[in-house]
């Protein structure tokens, strides 16, 4: 068991990422501040990050696939929070609020 | 120097999980920043663990720079008066978020016992044991490559989507703008 917990491999880095990544689905859960559960979604973002790049770096060492695709996911995760927060400040101009309750009445 | 990166690793895991909880559970919205871009920086260390230096460095300039500046901004614009309310008050929520906690108990003992050994997701943990050797010599110029190759058209796709965002938020903005100066 010690052994297993020195020698540090793939399966380390898995465990890290699920647990940042429950971490992060348990604040969109239950935080009703919105700029809170932003910022979860950005930790479920690097979880899967951390994954790929373990993968990359333990099984696909030749050809790092996994770092590209990472590189991808930082591109995409800060411009997908640019517009949540463009739209964030949109909607609270008319609600003056940031509690997700209040946003009830937009579910289309 | 095996030794050296195992405390690095159990040091670096343990501030980035115990800055992410303190995220979530902090009353202020500032104070849950400050502890997302520790946990950011964590994650950037992480990395730089596994011999990916340039997206360490990606990551430490976008995420612990760019997206807190752009976090500060967002809570500037938005108030704080009714934040302690924002918190913990529905019942089914703290039940969802300890079947949470429940679950990663679960599955993280679950990945060190002799059952998942047997599994046919062990092959994954065989094979990464024989490539562990592997030496990287020049990540930022394979990925350079990669990027320029084989993702070329994910890559325009990734241009194209900025530029989507950027007109969508224009859009947003002036639709505001039009809005406001009716009102006035």
């Amino acid at each position: 068991m010690i052994k297993n917990l020195c020698d540090i491999g793939l399966i380390h880095y898995l465990v890290i990422a699920l647990l940042l990544f429950v971490i992060g689905l348990s604040g969109v859960v239950i935080c009703k501040n919105i700029i809170k559960i932003f910022i979860s979604i950005e930790f479920m973002l690097c979880a899967v990050s951390i994954n790929f790049i373990a993968f990359a770096h333990y099984i696909d060492a030749q050809n790092i696939n996994g770092m590209v695709f990472n590189i991808f996911i930082i591109a995409v995760g800060v411009v997908q929070l640019a517009v949540l927060i463009c739209l964030l400040y949109s909607v609270y101009n008319y609600k003056k609020s940031v509690d997700i309750n209040d946003f009830e009445e937009n579910k289309g | 120097m095996d030794n050296i990166n195992t405390f690095l690793f159990y040091i670096i895991s343990i501030i980035l999980l115990c800055s992410a909880v303190l995220s979530i559970v902090s009353f202020r919205v500032i104070y849950a920043l400050l502890f997302a871009v520790v946990a950011f920086i964590s994650t950037g260390c992480v990395y730089f663990l596994l011999n990916a230096q340039f997206n360490a460095v990606a990551q430490l300039i976008i995420y612990g720079t760019g997206v807190a500046i752009l976090f500060g901004f967002a809570i500037m614009f938005t108030s704080y008066k009714k934040e302690k309310d924002l918190f913990l008050n529905i019942k089914p929520r703290v039940l969802i978020a300890l079947l949470g906690i429940g679950l990663i108990i679960t599955s993280s003992v679950f990945l060190f016992t002799e059952e998942f050994k047997k599994s046919p997701f062990s092959l994954f943990l065989k094979h990464s044991e024989t490539s562990k050797t592997i030496h990287f010599s020049n990540t930022i110029q394979m990925i350079s490559e990669k990027m320029f190759t084989d993702y070329i058209f994910a890559f325009e796709l990734l241009g194209l989507f900025f530029l989507l965002a950027i007109v969508g938020i224009g859009l947003i903005c002036l639709n505001k703008k039009k809005e406001s100066t009716k009102n006035d």
